[in-house]
């Protein structure tokens, strides 16, 4: 089950026939993703860093699409597009945390604040009643599983992004169905999820 | 609710939430108009992760001795690939740590236009001739981390300002490159991705 995008498949044909330009398919690709993009971005963040690190995944996009590399034989199911935004986002988030940790690590050397939890300051969401229970009982890569999967991202990017194996995926979207099952059975019973998960390899 | 409910609810909310994303419309246009000019510091992180990504995949792939010995250009084995993009990643390396600390580069490298550095390319890979293909992958994500380090550690005035490189497209050093260390950064990710694509296509591995 997933969100039915409209498909990328022939903005690639046309770029790959030379029917369009590097710059014009661009912002069709734009229009296309940049709605799940921002999802991805703000379900992890708040919004002033989620706009700011969506202007980081399109720009990097931007420079790839300019000397993009076409298989010989397109495929409509492959969307490596979609693929390479999904962990484009996956890495610029973990860059920016790094630079985060990194702050937070100076500003506690300088003033010995306490530093906010992770969790804090994230995006005061408008969530159904799953999306919250999967914030709250699913763990960081679980997450990404879910909203990879739901988003239509194909499996076998979803694991080379993470660095497991497809079956490891499955396992994880499986495993994320039956936390948030137990989180909605028994509301409030379950703690936030903030380690890895136990993604078998 | 079984786990199938759940699936159908969490799909139907998800869409919802996407399709109520709050996505700046006129960012695409922006971006085409700057034609993808800006850095920031998650963005060099980023790309030089997905390159250090991009080389442990391809060393997992190498697990034949012979599959390294494949012609990869008209003059260099696979191997002999890796190792050159190891020798630019400790000279890329150099290069930042050295502009960064304002000292003077006592050497410079020929970077003829369309042609490259063929002197000093020849000369590091002679050098490191002995090396195994695991060691060349050693310098090469060592040289890469360290990069990625600096992406984040260095100061701005220092890591966007414009500094003096050895590179000079005549030998010439009044000619060095001048450039912010930025952009130094993300051409080495463009030239590991140069030649990881010549790589994926002789190896037969998906981008």
């Amino acid at each position: 089950m997933t969100v039915p995008l409209a498909s990328e498949h022939p903005v690639l044909q046309a770029r790959l026939a030379g029917e369009v330009s590097a710059d014009v398919s661009f912002e069709q690709l734009y229009d296309l993703y940049r709605q799940p993009v921002s999802a991805w971005l703000s379900l992890r963040v708040k919004p002033a860093d989620a706009d700011d690190l969506a202007q980081d995944v399109w720009t990097i996009f931007y420079r790839r699409w300019q000397t993009w590399r076409f298989p010989a034989e397109l495929v409509p199911e492959a969307k490596p597009v979609l693929s390479f935004l999904y962990r484009t986002c996956h890495l610029t988030l973990a860059g920016f945390r790094r630079l985060q940790d990194r702050d937070r690590a100076d500003d506690l050397g300088r003033a010995g604040e306490v530093a906010a939890p992770v969790g804090s300051w994230q995006r005061d969401l408008e969530l159904g009643q799953c999306l919250t229970a999967a914030k709250v009982a699913c763990s960081s890569d679980e997450l990404e599983i879910l909203s990879g999967k739901l988003t239509g991202v194909p499996a076998r990017a979803i694991a080379r992004t993470l660095g497991v194996t497809e079956s490891a995926v499955d396992h994880g979207y499986r495993r994320a169905i039956v936390k948030i099952r137990e989180a909605l059975a028994a509301p409030g019973t379950t703690a936030p999820q903030t380690s890895a998960p136990e993604a078998p390899q | 609710m079984n786990a199938l409910d759940v699936e159908r609810r969490l799909n139907g909310e998800w869409q919802a939430f996407v399709e109520n994303a709050d996505a700046d419309s006129r960012l695409a246009a922006a971006i085409v108009e700057a034609r993808g000019s800006r850095t920031t510091r998650p963005m060099l992180w980023s790309e030089l992760q997905d390159v250090r990504l991009a080389f442990a995949e391809l060393h997992a792939a190498l697990d034949e001795e012979s599959k390294a010995k494949v012609l990869a250009t008209t003059a260099w084995t696979v191997k002999d690939v890796v190792i050159h993009l190891a020798s630019w990643a400790s000279e890329f390396k150099r290069q930042i740590e050295t502009a960064a600390a304002r000292q003077p580069f006592d050497y410079v490298i020929t970077f003829t236009p369309r042609v490259g550095p063929t002197d000093w390319n020849a000369r590091e890979l002679d050098r490191r001739r002995a090396m195994s293909l695991d060691a060349a992958f050693g310098e090469l994500d060592a040289g890469t981390e360290g990069i990625q380090e600096l992406a984040l550690s260095l100061p701005d005035d220092v890591l966007f300002s414009v500094a003096e490189l050895p590179q000079t497209p005549d030998g010439r050093p009044e000619n060095r490159w001048r450039l912010p260390l930025a952009n130094l950064m993300i051409m080495k990710c463009w030239h590991d991705h140069y030649h990881l694509a010549r790589l994926r296509e002789v190896l037969d591995l998906p981008e």
